[in-house]
């Protein structure tokens, strides 16, 4: 044993955290090279590992940092750009590390460490060196020659003697009398200006705020946005005191506004993430894979972000795996050689749309179907339409039970997927068009903490339901309603069918004669991404923006109930879940379809 | 021996005394720990929240906090009765699994707020096995009357307020009739 062991082990371990803050710093940078901070994050770790790397004389750990090192201090001090090639190349770096780290760690228990430079890791130092040397704005030399004031020939003559010499360029030239001080000047002007365009726009300046003052900052506009509502809403004669509050609901809706926007960060660095998961995969699995990005600047609410990244992993990782064929597939097919994955955000009608797509062979409809038909899904004797039976690749259990991954290929987790979106409150479809690819579209609500919501009157309370889930509402001709023995009713909606749900019932309302419902209530069309269904309610309220309040700990597990948000007379109003609901409903058809469990309150 | 059995009385007992919220229902007074009393309210209209048992009334607006509401005479299985002008809701702060949360319950009315000193505690009595008791901390005897103290903590905690998952779990409807 060596007699560091204990610590060169323990530099191993310290080395590895360094390496992996070190992923993620660069993928940060790749969007933003030129952010000091950003390069430092990059910096101190790797600046560490060499320190100690240099106190063992671990050589090619040594070498490999000094060079990465050296790079990061010209691209922060002297502004070198770090193009996409420099960081391509760090990543390397990173994974030789590891690697060599590895080696380290074996070797402790035989005792003796050797590093040797391989011929690998000095190519790789070389290249690096070279990469940093060339800047990518345009060189003075080749800008002259394009103004034509100097010829090629010139330039190389001069560039000979500036290695020489160790002179400016523009120096060399003006000496040998080649070019006028003017023609140089105006070369340097229009290398600057070049260079000025490639940097984007320095980010606002900001300072650190913890997300809990934030959230309470949220919560205590969302309680004034409450309290103006309440204000407003009551009568008000006096002309002048009206007028004050109009100013107030305004300045209340802008500042909203701004602490809304205060969660929103863009959604560059996930797509970054992702952008790396995607190159470590297509290397493994051996496919040549372009990934297109657009968008990257889309603000999304930071939480909705932070739980985006497990679903896109899922679909990237079966766009990679499933969707794009193998070099030889794509050949068959027709296609280019490198498969194409699009990742992109937007804006879309006050949602935010996130869009991963492939062009590859796209889902396997027929297998779907079939392993449908075997479950119990869908049955023999009805039409589907195709978008229905896409979708059905979300239903959970649909892919793990069965394995359909081994047969079909695709619809690993796909469940999962559902289940995180809807936990956001979004929406996420598909469709597929067979041998040309597939399309995921998540459909998600600009911040997690207000809702659009439509206030119905269902027997005695008022609920909300978001206004993302709901499609139509209309009121029902009694030819629509058909009664199915023993499984409730169903609504003939144009050219479809769907189940009735009388929320009154379901909610545990007074029961009210359903026929009275029918001559006098109103059908809120639902749709949960997956399953449609009327509600049947008494009345619609109106549309309202409501502040989503958690009912707390002691209703976890309520189903069909995301929520509460205090309304404009200062009760509480539930906001139905319709995914949920419609859980609770078959779980309460299941279990006894004539007689009302839930309390019917005094 | 008689000691022993004293021994075991006084340490049931200690740490117990101080001052009691009392309130009554259905004619009994009972004793809430003044600690865990966060405020008192005036009966306001509650939004029923459904998939509960029947103790839940359901959930107010406190403030801009949403919080549920029992009814403690449906809880201890007594009599239900419509909402008095002396009805109050006690909003009492407990801890959860995740911090502490608050919770109103509804009693008949708020009587007033007692020093209990040692020697008006008794130990909760042995009703034998089949009586429960865990809701009761202890009971104090002062000169006209016997006040129950509440584990209050015990009493909103000990069942999931929530009906789905013994419905979906054990698919019978002996859950459901819980009063």
């Amino acid at each position: 044993m060596l007699e560091d062991a204990e610590l060169i082990l323990e530099f191993c371990d310290e080395a590895k955290e360094h390496l992996d803050s070190m992923d993620m710093a660069l993928l940060a940078l790749e969007g933003s090279p030129e952010d000091k901070e950003t390069i430092n994050a990059v910096f101190r770790p790797i600046h560490t590992i060499k320190g100690v790397a240099g106190f063992f004389n671990l050589n090619a750990i040594g070498q490999l940092t000094h060079v990465a090192e050296d790079i990061l201090v010209k691209a922060r001090d002297q502004g070198v750009r770090l193009r996409s090639v420099i960081i391509d190349i760090l990543f390397e770096v990173i994974d030789v590390l590891r690697k060599l780290i590895e080696d380290v760690r074996a070797q402790v228990p035989e005792g003796n460490l050797c590093q040797e430079v391989t011929p690998e890791i000095e190519q790789l130092i070389n290249r690096l060196k070279l990469a940093s040397m060339d800047d990518e704005t345009k060189k003075l030399g080749e800008i002259m020659v394009e103004q034509g004031s100097v010829t090629e020939e010139d330039i190389e003559e001069a560039l000979e003697k500036q290695e020489k010499e160790k002179q400016k360029i523009g120096e060399v030239l003006i000496k040998s009398g080649k070019v006028s001080t003017k023609d140089v000047a105006k070369a340097i002007r229009e290398q600057k200006t070049q260079s000025k365009d490639t940097r984007k726009l320095k980010p606002d300046e900001g300072i650190r705020v913890s997300v809990e003052k934030l959230d309470k900052l949220v919560d205590m506009v969302g309680e004034l946005v409450i309290a103006q509502l309440q204000v407003a809403s009551s009568d008000i004669e006096d002309s002048k005191l009206g007028k004050n509050i109009t100013q107030l609901s305004k300045i209340t809706r802008e500042l909203q506004n701004l602490t809304m926007a205060m969660h929103m960060l863009p959604i560059r660095p996930l797509f970054q993430r992702m952008e790396r998961l995607v190159r470590d995969l297509s290397r493994k699995s051996n496919k040549v894979v372009k990934v297109t990005v657009k968008g990257e600047e889309t603000e999304l609410d930071k939480r909705v972000i932070d739980s985006l990244g497990d679903p896109l992993v899922h679909m990237l990782r079966n766009a990679v795996d499933h969707g794009l064929e193998d070099a030889q597939g794509r050949q068959n097919a027709g296609k280019a050689e490198a498969g194409n994955i699009y990742l992109e955000a937007r804006h879309e009608a006050g949602n935010i749309v996130i869009e991963v797509s492939d062009d590859g062979k796209g889902l396997p409809i027929k297998k779907i179907c079939e392993k449908a038909l075997q479950r119990g899904l869908i049955t023999n004797d009805k039409e589907y339409p195709r978008e229905e039976i896409i979708n059905l690749i979300f239903h959970p259990g649909f892919s793990t039970a069965e394995k359909i991954t081994d047969i079909s290929g695709r619809g690993v987790g796909m469940d999962v997927v559902k289940k995180k979106i809807d936990s956001l409150r979004g929406v996420v479809t598909v469709d597929s068009t067979e041998g040309e690819g597939t399309r995921f579209n998540i459909r998600l609500p600009l911040t997690m903490a207000i809702i659009d919501g439509m206030l119905v009157q269902i027997g005695q309370e008022r609920y909300i339901i978001p206004t993302h889930s709901i499609e139509e509402s209309l009121k029902p001709v009694k030819e629509q309603i058909i009664t199915c023995h023993n499984r409730g009713k169903v609504m003939r909606l144009r050219d479809s069918i769907i189940p009735l749900i009388y929320l009154n019932h379901l909610l545990g309302g007074s029961p009210l004669e359903e026929e009275k419902i029918e001559s006098e209530g109103l059908v809120i069309v639902v749709r949960d991404g997956v399953n449609r269904a009327g509600f049947f309610v008494d009345n619609l309220i109106g549309q309202q923006q409501v502040v989503i309040k958690s009912l707390g700990e002691a209703f976890k597990g309520l189903m069909g109930i995301s929520g509460g948000a205090i309304l404009a007379d200062g009760r509480v109003g539930l906001i139905l879940d319709a995914h949920g609901l419609f859980e609770y409903y078959s779980l309460y058809y299941k279990k006894d379809n004539s007689q009302c469990i839930l309390k019917s309150k005094k | 021996m008689p000691e022993a059995i004293l021994e075991k009385n006084l340490e049931s007992i200690s740490g117990k005394e101080g001052k009691y919220l009392t309130f009554s229902l259905v004619g009994q007074e009972y004793g809430l720990e003044i600690v865990k009393v966060k405020e008192i309210i005036g009966v306001m209209e509650v939004t029923p929240v459904p998939q509960t048992p029947k103790y839940v009334e359901g959930v107010i607006n406190l403030r801009g906090k949403i919080i549920p509401v029992i009814n403690l005479r449906v809880k201890f299985g007594l009599e239900f009765q419509e909402y008095t002008e002396r009805t109050c809701i006690i909003v009492v702060e407990i801890m959860g699994n995740s911090g502490s949360i608050f919770m109103g319950i509804v009693v008949d009315s708020v009587s007033e707020v007692l020093n209990i000193g040692l020697e008006e505690l008794e130990e909760t009595p042995n009703f034998g096995i089949k009586v429960d008791t865990e809701y009761i901390m202890g009971m104090a005897k002062t000169k006209d009357r016997v006040i129950i103290l509440l584990a209050i903590d015990q009493v909103l905690n000990s069942e999931a307020m929530v009906l789905i998952e013994s419905m979906s779990l054990k698919e019978g409807g002996k859950e459901d009739g819980e009063e």
